[in-house]
């Protein structure tokens, strides 16, 4: 009994323990559960947290891409997986739309070669990304011109799992510089050229050329017969060189370019099969672009051209061409002026061939007849002489005296013979100019002529040195102290010979008491032939006019002021440095 | 001493004027006449006068024409010329002392003052060493020998 007393309490015991155990146990497990989800709603708050953050980042980089003013396309192996809203207002297609589409789709086939081999380079891992300028195809059928950066995204294993494009449109940059250039080489092409033929042909060839036009054509205005002529054609119509084939006449106020020439505005066809107005030329096509050549608000031309299709030329087009219509006016009327200027130029030598040559006649004419009158003279002279010679003492005192007296007749007609020829300049000298020292002339001058006792001749003042031709010189200043000492009738005749200087110019004077000269004479005495006293031998009324001549031929200025009975005083002015004027000699 | 003068002249009173001014001044020289450059040339070719008297104005063959010719020619070129003529033209003059002349007289009007300008000319040439030695004749008959 007592071993099971005790069996009993040793269990009780046990029991005891393992409650305790258990106790504790619990007491554990309820403070781990605790902890548990402690840390579990830490863990959920924190996943919260993320999945937010996340949530705010892609957005944030959504806002930026939609919002992008440059076209943004992400793809993967060539298809379209991810197209901004400029992108997709830049090609014309909805993001559905380009969803189905891949790279080649939109590419224009002739930029793809050099596309793809960048590609090619970046996927082999040569290159991270790359840069290109190409032209894709919009929704309806046209072309834009974009600037291209292109990225790899790679993977862990570096293989090029997508590709980031960014592009900008550049179309209308691209029309404009391209519209620049096409002027600059134009008016290159045009410079210095002064032909309306050729200046037409560099237009034609240029704005078909740089502007990828079918043809391109010029046409000019004939206002004397009323119509427009095709004066050069580039394109179809021209196949041989500046040729055009079928020269094609339109009458002003008919067919399109007719009518741009009427109203001198431009016309910008989009479908001539709905303008009756529109004449074939070699081919029908479908838009016309007609811009005026304007030169001083006056229609002088047409640029012409067409293309097959209809709604071909834009708004820009016809800006261009206005643009380069205005550069041909400029260069036409440059032509046009210089072609007159020529004209007039060549008149001008025309007229100044034929004065020569009727100058020379003249001189010709005065040798000729100087000679020929002055041969006959002396064989009068001689005849007169000999008749006397042979009959001495056989003739009366009144045929010896009528004998003389034709002798005096022929010595005048000779005076005369001798004057016009001076005057004429048959005995034209050397007319060079070199320095002249009128002091040391006008002394020689003294020496060589008679001077009368009762005259003096005095020099008031030093006289200059002149860049002149000497033989004019003396010339000029012989026949006016001549003609001072001739006229005087004084018991004491004095001549002043006088100069005052001026800027540029001297002025002579020669001062005399003689006989004087009525002002009603004054201009009368410098014209050829005419004396003012009764002719006799020793005048012949031709030296003024020589003195008038020099003068005049180095455009100086002769005057007189005079009195009768008391006296004249010549005046002239001479430049310092002297010029001949040829047109007088 | 007597001279062997040649005019060139196509005027006939001027010839007849020549030839009375040397009968006036009682002068006896040989007168040979050409009426142009071509029959003075022939002339001069066969019978080398001492002095010329040259008229510009001339015919077929004129006076500087003929000149230049006379100049070109080696045993002929000494001969002395003198231009007589009625032409004042300036060219004519340079022209002339160009090519190479003894003397350039302008054709007076009056006959005295021509009988004066004659007698002055042949006198001087009388006096003249050159002339007297016929000098031009003895050297330009060796400068033709020797060709």
């Amino acid at each position: 009994m007592l071993k099971t007393e005790s069996k009993i309490h040793e269990l009780e015991n046990e029991l005891k323990l393992a409650k305790l155990k258990i106790k504790k146990t619990v007491a554990v497990l309820k403070r781990r559960t605790f902890e548990l989800n402690t840390t579990n709603n830490k863990l959920e708050s924190t996943n919260k947290m993320m999945e937010a953050l996340l949530d705010d980042q892609s957005s944030r980089l959504n806002i930026i891409v939609e919002n992008s003013p440059f076209g943004i396309v992400l793809t993967e192996k060539g298809k379209l997986i991810k197209i901004n809203k400029a992108l997709q207002n830049i090609l014309g297609y909805s993001q559905e739309e380009l969803l189905s589409l891949t790279i080649k789709d939109i590419s224009h086939p002739d930029d793809l070669y050099n596309s793809l081999k960048l590609i090619h380079r970046l996927e082999k891992g040569s290159i991270d990304n790359f840069f290109i300028k190409k032209r894709y195809l919009k929704k309806d059928g046209t072309y834009v011109i974009c600037k291209t950066n292109v990225s790899a995204v790679r993977n862990t294993y570096g293989k090029v799992k997508y590709q980031v494009a960014l592009l900008e449109d550049i179309t209308l940059v691209e029309q404009q510089s391209k519209m620049l250039k096409a002027l600059n080489l134009l008016s290159i092409s045009i410079l210095g050229k002064n032909d309306l033929f050729d200046i037409s042909w560099e237009i034609a060839k240029n704005t078909a050329d740089h502007l990828e036009l079918e043809d391109c054509v010029i046409y000019t205005v004939d206002e004397e017969k009323n119509i427009l002529t095709q004066v050069a054609a580039y394109g179809k119509k021209n196949t041989k060189g500046f040729e055009i084939n079928n020269i094609l006449t339109v009458p002003i106020g008919e067919g399109i370019v007719g009518t741009v020439v009427k109203t001198g505005k431009p016309e910008l066809i989009n479908d001539t099969s709905l303008d009756d107005r529109y004449i074939i030329d070699d081919n029908v096509r479908l838009s016309e672009l007609a811009v005026p050549i304007i030169v001083n608000n006056k229609v002088i031309g047409v640029i012409d051209s067409e293309h097959s299709l209809k709604n071909h030329f834009k708004q820009e087009d016809l800006e261009t061409f206005t643009n380069i219509a205005n550069l041909a006016a400029a260069q036409f009327n440059n032509a046009i002026s210089l072609a007159n200027e020529k004209k007039i130029q060549a008149e001008k030598n025309k007229l100044l061939i034929k004065l020569a040559k009727s100058n020379d006649e003249l001189n010709n004419f005065a040798q000729v007849v100087s000679h020929d009158l002055k041969s006959p003279l002396r064989s009068m002279s001689a005849l007169i002489s000999w008749i006397q010679e042979d009959n001495e003492g056989g003739f009366d005192n009144e045929t010896n005296n009528n004998f003389e007296k034709l002798l005096k007749k022929v010595d005048k007609m000779d005076h005369l013979i001798n004057g016009v020829l001076k005057y004429s300049s048959v005995d034209k000298v050397n007319e060079t100019i070199q320095q002249v020292d009128l002091n040391k002339l006008v002394k020689d001058i003294l020496q060589v002529i008679h001077i009368p006792s009762n005259i003096t001749i005095i020099l008031k003042s030093e006289l200059p040195i002149l860049y002149s031709n000497k033989f004019r010189m003396q010339q000029l200043f012989q026949n006016i102290i001549s003609n001072a000492i001739k006229y005087n009738d004084k018991a004491v005749g004095q001549i002043f010979i006088d100069v005052k200087e001026y800027d540029n110019k001297y002025l002579f004077s020669i001062q005399d008491n003689g006989i004087g000269i009525d002002e009603k004479y004054f201009k009368k005495i410098f014209k050829i032939f005419e004396t003012l006293e009764v002719s006799d031998d020793n005048s012949t009324g031709i030296g003024l006019s020589i003195v008038k001549k020099i003068v005049t031929m180095f455009d100086g200025k002769i005057w007189l002021e005079s009195e009768v009975g008391k006296g004249t005083t010549f005046f002239f002015e001479l430049n310092k440095e002297q010029k001949i004027n040829t047109e007088i000699v | 001493m007597s001279l062997k003068i040649l005019l060139v002249e196509d005027d006939q009173i001027e010839i007849l004027k020549f030839e009375r001014a040397l009968k006036k001044l009682n002068y006896t020289h040989d007168i040979l006449n050409a009426n142009n450059g071509e029959e003075a040339l022939i002339i001069c070719e066969n019978d080398t006068p001492s002095l010329i008297f040259l008229d510009l104005n001339m015919p077929k063959m004129n006076g500087l024409e003929f000149l230049s010719i006379l100049k070109k020619d080696n045993h002929l070129k000494y001969i002395p010329v003198t231009i007589l003529t009625t032409s004042n033209n300036h060219q004519d003059k340079i022209d002339a002392y160009k090519i190479g002349i003894a003397g350039y007289v302008l054709k007076p009007l009056r006959y005295e003052n021509y009988v004066n300008n004659i007698k002055t000319i042949i006198d001087y040439w009388l006096v003249n060493e050159l002339v007297k030695n016929d000098f031009h004749l003895t050297e330009g008959a060796d400068v033709k020998n020797r060709k």
